[in-house]
């Protein structure tokens, strides 16, 4: 797997990852498809939190708190 | 098994919980070495937290304009333990210690499976020891081992001193299995009595836990090798066949005999002593291992 997919998915971390040359090109692509879905799920997970958050915060601050997360 | 494969084992694990994947899933990827997956763990995580950096600043910072009350219930109610642990280390420690001391310790204990200690170290030295220990024990009432020895590293000594008071012998072989860190582990072992000490390794014995044991003192220093191999000679149990019988079994004689080597002249003759009155065959196989 070329490392421009690493760098892709993990941006500049995918310079801390080893050289994989002592994998097979399958057990590399089951480590690159689980890291994939593991960043979709906390995406997924980070997005309904910071919605379900808001639903606790006072009317008055939502607008301020919407404001520091950036939502 | 060799002290390779265990730690292998320990940092499989380690990724698995990161990637949230059965562990056995991943033992395609043992070939990169305890190193390899350790920079995958490591660059994963720190991914994790780099791409929503903003945000969860962003939350830390949100924490200053609502009462600790209703930021304890935000966290436990909708951002969970996961996203809340990505939080914890960008709060001010003052900050932490009071939303800590609001929300229930279960919460506390399941955002301690994704603090990473590393991140947080200002935090969770900051927190009271009461606190550190309550949730130590329920993170031994799970079996969170692996979970305790992340923060071995990043603990105040006396939080560590009150946390070691708890924990049961079985407790310790794990912690110590999972530990990283040579010289923490070594400080962590010095922190038991004799009696702690040697009820750790009977453990070993009774519960079959030698691998553990035998990883864990492999990798802490020649002080705490002589130290366990005095205790040993002077020990009213006769552990050393039992670890021998273990460690030809697993593949351990290495580590066995570089422990060994550690020990004082006399108590080394001691244990000689007494392995030739248990089972002269089983002293050959330690000088055997000892010769090479």
């Amino acid at each position: 797997m070329p490392r421009e997919d690493w760098k892709g998915l993990l941006g500049r971390q995918a310079q801390q990852l080893p050289a994989f040359d002592t994998l097979d090109d399958q057990a590399e692509n089951m480590l690159y498809l689980e890291v994939r879905e593991t960043l979709a799920r906390e995406e997924r997970a980070l997005a309904k939190a910071l919605d379900d958050s808001l639903s606790f915060v006072p009317r008055l601050l939502r607008g301020s708190v919407k404001k520091l997360v950036g939502v | 098994m060799s002290l390779q494969q265990l730690e292998l084992q320990a940092e499989r694990e380690k990724l698995a919980r990161l990637l949230e994947t059965p562990p056995g899933a991943l033992r395609p990827l043992e070939p990169l070495g305890v190193l390899g997956l350790r920079q995958v763990r490591g660059a994963v995580a720190a991914h994790l937290f780099d791409r929503d950096a903003a945000r969860f600043r962003g939350l830390a910072r949100s924490t200053k304009l609502l009462p600790a009350r209703v930021v304890a219930l935000i966290a436990q109610k909708a951002l969970g333990p996961r996203l809340a642990a990505h939080v914890a280390g960008l709060l001010e420690p003052k900050t932490a210690v009071a939303l800590a001391q609001q929300v229930e310790i279960d919460f506390q204990a399941d955002l301690c499976l994704f603090l990473d200690p590393a991140h947080a170290g200002e935090v969770l030295r900051a927190m009271p020891v009461d606190l550190v220990v309550e949730t130590s024990r329920e993170l031994l009432a799970r079996a969170e081992y692996m979970t305790m020895a992340r923060f071995v590293d990043d603990l105040r000594d006396d939080q560590i001193q009150a946390v070691t008071g708890i924990l049961d012998p079985r407790a310790m072989l794990w912690i110590g299995f999972y530990v990283e860190s040579g010289t923490r582990l070594s400080q962590l072992i010095a922190r038991l009595d004799d009696a702690q000490l040697l009820a750790t390794y009977e453990a070993a014995s009774a519960e079959e836990l030698w691998p553990q044991g035998l990883a864990m003192l492999a990798r802490a220093d020649e002080a705490t090798a002589r130290r366990v191999c005095h205790l040993f000679a002077q020990a009213e149990a006769e552990l050393l066949p039992d670890l021998l019988a273990a460690a030809e079994q697993q593949d351990l004689m290495a580590e066995v005999a570089q422990i060994t080597r550690a020990a004082e002249a006399d108590d080394l003759e001691r244990l000689r002593e007494r392995l030739r009155a248990h089972d002269p065959a089983v002293l050959s196989q330690l000088e055997a291992a000892l010769d090479d």
